[in-house]
């Protein structure tokens, strides 16, 4: 990829894209309120931009039906105080967000259904690494840039492809998923996205201390990743769940052109319609009986 | 066949209900041979035992019409069991121990049988591999059937040209094949001067003397147009493969001095071509037994098949080097990804997640997360009871990543380190009593919280130093 090591200013400049969870359904019904999470999330923000004069933040905010950068420190340079009681950068990345929530909001259609939707996770991965790849094509030099997505809302079934396609492209251009999930179950998705692209994925268990968690665990560039002891998981969840009976299957039936999973042998693909061939399976099998004579 | 007749004892009955020998009980199926002829009518006839039955049966079954299979039929059944080894043992297994009767086993696979015979079909009989031989001594006797005359046509196109333009016009069938084999003795004795002299005389003969090299050459011509130019002629240079160091010979040989030898290798090829192109003609089709039809059938096969391949050019090349077994199955149509309803794709994975209820309308969530948003706007970031780190909560938080690290590491037996447990436990703890004790850390806080605030760029050095010397201490 573009990212070669002689490009970075240093190894411990950093290019952190917070992805910010702003799904209004989620919030309304967390433990920890919104403006706590904001207070907690802006320190953080403001301790790495302090960490090194190089290092950048990016935010996106991830919302119920839309997306859209709300923050760039790199275009925001003023970092002053405004009228005593919070940075430019802090009030400006509120007003944007209240102006994505407006947006948002006149977006959605219908009323959710009892459950509690997902966020467009997958959206705003792909705003962050459409932004790091532009970041690589820059100029000659450049920050390390990472994901940090701060997720509650529950995984989106419906976004499991793009949001695996995102993680293969990050995991290309060799940017890892650090992923913090604030809501009640672990999100599956975000677990699979730090393991395979070499993040770390934490889940706060107080979330009263959110800030420390982010400032031990997250704040630390890549280079001294590598001198540090983060928390690690115990183990990812790989198992699927099968499309039919939507049970989660250690063995199963995978369609052979669009990878659909099923738990029993089906003759045609339900989601593809590919029609699983019985005239090659079954020359297959007399091929395998002629071969195998001359062993017996 | 044993023989004609088997005679066994059994009893005939009109309905399997009856009764066997009253007062006789059967635990079992008395062994019974049901029959049914053409009006429908059953004949059931009850046996000792099922050795009787069995034999009866085959029996029968011989005797069956339908049953017994044609001769092309067996010799292909013969064939097949032949090939496949496995085949023959389920054949010993089942058919030759009476377990099925032969129709019964071969039912099963009218599908080989089919596709085996279909195979046949499209086999046509060739040219004996054997090359022609006449025998050249000064004996003259001549056989010439209709597939010798072919296979003459077929071998020397000068032959066959010069029998369609002078038979019959200028010489009759018979004086042809004479002079024909007039100069077939010639070219034999390998003397040129008689040749020579013998083709001043006769001009017809001079003609069957002559080597057909022009016709050759305008073939090879035609066939090179067909071939994939891609291919190296240079490397073989026609026929003549003495000009190549090949077979161990070290010395590349002098063409020039050898004319026999080459008009023997040039006669080996033609005749492997003719083999390996096969009877164009059948003589067996053909009831008209002449030379003459034959060479004339045998000119317009050709007409038709040079035309055939100019006009299908690299096409027709590449079908002919078509290899059944490396062909993959071209019928099956490509499958497309079609998915209609991303939903149906992932529903899957929504199972495990728990559906949690939200009771607030979509107005009321925006809004409440506005009113979070400028609440924080008009009370700053001191929203949060000050300090933002609470020291008991920061115990927590260290004791949780703690826990977690080193049960990690444990588990994933990287690095067995007591170090990191104990001392991280301890230090932390022990700091963060400290912190409480004398209120020295909510300066400590400060650090984060020093960033929000003017008081950043004078961060107070000494808070830290006072820090370092307490973590010394403890440590």
């Amino acid at each position: 990829m573009a990212s070669a090591p002689s490009k970075l200013y240093a190894d411990d400049v950093s290019h952190v894209v917070v992805l910010l969870d702003t799904n209004p359904f989620f919030w309304s019904s967390s433990s920890l309120s919104f403006s706590h999470f904001l207070s907690h999330v802006l320190a953080f923000l403001n301790a790495i931009l302090t960490l090194n004069q190089l290092n950048q933040v990016v935010v996106i905010a991830t919302g119920y039906n839309s997306c859209n950068y709300i923050f760039d420190s790199t275009t925001n340079l003023n970092r002053n105080f405004e009228n005593g009681r919070m940075p430019v950068m802090s009030s400006s990345l509120l007003h944007k967000l209240e102006e994505f929530l407006i947006k948002d909001e006149q977006l959605s259609k219908e009323e959710p259904e009892g459950r509690i939707n997902s966020s467009l996770l997958s959206g705003s991965l792909s705003m962050a690494l459409c932004y790091i790849q532009r970041v690589f094509r820059s100029g000659s030099l450049h920050p390390h840039p990472r994901i940090l997505c701060l997720q509650g809302s529950p995984d989106g079934p419906e976004q499991y492809v793009a949001i695996m396609n995102a993680i293969f492209s990050a995991q290309r251009s060799m940017v890892p998923i650090d992923s913090c999930y604030i809501g009640t179950q672990n999100s599956a998705f975000l677990q699979q996205a730090s393991y395979i692209t070499g993040g770390v994925h934490h889940k706060p268990q107080n979330l009263d201390g959110l800030f420390q968690y982010l400032m031990t665990i997250f704040a630390t560039d890549l280079h001294s990743r590598s001198f540090l002891h983060l928390p690690k998981p115990v183990g990812v969840d790989f198992r699927a769940s099968c499309f039919c009976h939507k049970n989660t299957i250690d063995m199963g039936y995978i369609c052979s052109v669009c990878l659909s999973i099923f738990c029993k042998q089906h003759k045609k693909c339900s989601t593809c319609g590919s029609v699983f061939g019985q005239s090659q399976s079954e020359a297959a099998s007399a091929s395998d009986k002629k071969r195998k004579t001359p062993e017996t | 066949m044993a023989g004609r007749h088997v005679t066994k004892q059994a009893k005939y009955k009109t309905r399997t209900k009856d009764p066997g020998t009253p007062g006789q009980k059967h635990t079992k199926e008395p062994p019974r041979l049901n029959l049914t002829n053409n009006q429908n009518e059953n004949f059931i006839f009850e046996f000792e035992n099922f050795s009787d039955l069995q034999d009866c049966r085959d029996f029968i079954g011989k005797l069956h019409p339908d049953e017994q299979p044609s001769a092309a039929d067996l010799e292909l059944r013969i064939k097949l069991l032949l090939e496949d080894s496995e085949l023959q043992k389920l054949h010993k297994q089942f058919a030759l121990s009476g377990v099925l009767t032969e129709a019964e086993f071969w039912a099963t696979r009218k599908k080989l049988l089919n596709r085996e015979a279909n195979k046949k079909r499209k086999q046509r009989p060739g040219f004996k591999s054997a090359m022609l031989e006449f025998d050249r001594t000064n004996k003259k006797t001549f056989n010439l059937t209709p597939e010798t005359i072919l296979q003459i046509f077929s071998e020397k196109p000068a032959i066959h040209r010069a029998f369609l333009t002078y038979v019959p016009k200028k010489m009759s069938e018979e004086d042809f094949w004479t002079k024909y084999f007039k100069a077939e003795y010639i070219l034999s004795t390998r003397n040129s001067h008689v040749a020579a002299a013998e083709a001043a005389e006769d001009e017809e003969l001079a003609v069957l003397l002559k080597q057909d090299d022009d016709i050759v050459a305008s073939e090879a011509r035609q066939k090179m147009r067909r071939i994939d130019p891609t291919l190296n002629l240079e490397a073989d240079e026609w026929d003549d493969y003495t000009h190549l160091p090949r077979d161990g010979i070290k010395e590349i040989m002098p063409t020039t001095d050898s004319p026999y030898r080459r008009s023997i290798a040039k006669e080996i090829n033609r005749h492997s071509a003719a083999v390996l192109e096969g009877r164009v003609v059948d003589v067996l089709e053909l009831k008209d037994t002449k030379a003459k039809a034959i060479a004339e059938a045998l000119a317009r096969s050709k007409q038709e098949s040079s035309t055939k391949g100019e006009a299908n050019g690299y096409t027709s090349l590449s079908r002919m080097i078509e290899i059944e077994d490396l062909q993959g199955p071209n019928n099956l149509p490509p499958p497309l990804l079609g998915i209609n309803d991303a939903r149906d794709y992932f529903d899957s994975n929504a199972s495990g997640a728990e559906q949690m209820k939200c009771s607030l309308s979509m107005q009321e969530a925006y809004g409440s997360l506005r009113d979070s948003i400028s609440m924080i706007k008009a009370k700053g970031l001191n929203l949060i009871k000050d300090p933002i780190v609470n020291p008991q909560v920061a115990n927590q938080v260290f004791d949780d990543l703690t826990h977690s690290i080193t049960t990690t590491t444990k588990h994933h037996n990287i690095g067995k380190n007591p170090l990191l447990d104990s001392w991280s436990r301890g230090v932390f703890s022990s700091s963060f009593q400290s912190h409480i004790q004398d209120s020295e850390g909510q300066q400590a806080t400060k650090i984060i919280y020093a960033i929000t605030s003017n008081s950043f760029a004078m961060f107070p050095k000494n808070i830290i130093t006072k820090k370092m010397d307490k973590m010394d201490v403890v440590v």
